[in-house]
């Protein structure tokens, strides 16, 4: 795979680093093998001043938040507060109240047994002696 | 043949990686011995800078070491050290752009390999014309032809995809043969 550069680099290559830079290197990375290195990752956020400040006030502005909005100043209208106007408009308009008063449907078949569940409708046909056909 | 052997440097050295994770201090000394000048030769050629390229040795062999346990799960462990100290040496030459006034006209991105005492004129004379090379496309040069990597590795560890990386090869491998040209025909 190694390739000469250039027919004129043949015999040429990168230089090697110097030797005295081994026993630094070693020396180095021998004691941050040694040293109570194991920090994990929250250690290192704990022990970070800006992180801790960060986190108390986004923990503070999320506090004030939900107090704020919990104790009605912004709380969110109810059903009562979107239907009532709803309600005053129709009264004024007989057109109005016939489109929003939809009547109930309702299933009427002689001999059917309608059992309602969670997420189907189960129908029996009637049997032969109460099949009006 | 080829393959065997690389397949047998690999494994060598996710051998020394597994001995670093479980702790072993003397396996620091076999991956020196491994990767030091991989590591050094491309932080040279990147930062252009001796002191730079002993610095980011320095930091790549640290960072290896508070690794620990980690490093079990590096899956290709000369790639992944190329990788930081590629990252480390970009990160150190662009905090001291300010340094570039400073020459890197006698910066010897190649020496002679045998002891051959008359090409030390023509080495200084290809040093001088691989530094006018972009830093981008000496890194390339120097994992192609002496790092004994692949463009996909190569991308991998700079960042790029394997196309920019052998475009970047393409280019420098031009510029310097048209420079080594230009000073065939000026000495001639």
């Amino acid at each position: 795979m190694k390739q000469p550069l250039d027919p004129m680099s043949e015999g040429l290559g990168p230089p090697a680093p110097p030797p005295e830079l081994r026993d630094r290197t070693l020396q180095a990375a021998r004691a941050a093998m040694t040293s109570d290195g194991g920090d994990d990752i929250w250690l290192r956020l704990w022990r970070s001043r800006p992180i801790r400040v960060a986190w108390a006030t986004s923990v503070a502005t999320l506090l004030f938040g939900h107090i704020v909005i919990s104790s009605g100043a912004g709380a969110r209208p109810g059903p009562e507060d979107t239907i009532r106007p709803v309600m005053a408009a129709t009264a004024m308009c007989d057109e109005l109240a016939a489109v929003i008063d939809v009547k109930r449907v309702t299933i009427e078949l002689p001999g059917w047994e309608i059992r309602v569940s969670r997420n189907r409708v189960e129908t029996e046909p009637p049997t032969a002696e109460e099949d009006p056909s | 043949m080829r393959s065997t052997s690389a397949s047998d440097t690999e494994n060598r050295w996710r051998g020394v990686f597994a001995e670093l994770a479980e702790g072993r201090l003397a396996a620091l000394d076999v991956l020196y011995d491994l990767a030091s000048a991989d590591v050094y030769r491309l932080a040279l050629w990147r930062t252009g800078s001796r002191e730079d390229a002993e610095d980011v040795v320095q930091d790549v062999f640290v960072r290896v070491a508070e690794q620990g346990p980690r490093l079990a799960s590096v899956r290709h462990p000369k790639r992944w050290l190329l990788t930081v100290a590629h990252r480390r040496a970009v990160d150190l030459a662009r905090r001291r752009r300010r340094r570039e006034s400073e020459s890197m006209e006698g910066i010897p991105y190649l020496v002679a390999t045998g002891a051959d005492p008359d090409r030390a004129v023509e080495t200084a004379q290809i040093s001088r014309h691989i530094n006018r090379l972009p830093a981008k496309q000496r890194e390339v040069l120097l994992l192609r032809h002496f790092a004994d990597c692949t463009f996909a590795d190569i991308g991998r560890i700079i960042g790029v995809p394997t196309f920019t990386a052998a475009s970047r090869h393409r280019l420098a491998v031009a510029k310097l043969r048209r420079l080594l040209e230009n000073n065939h025909e000026t000495t001639s």
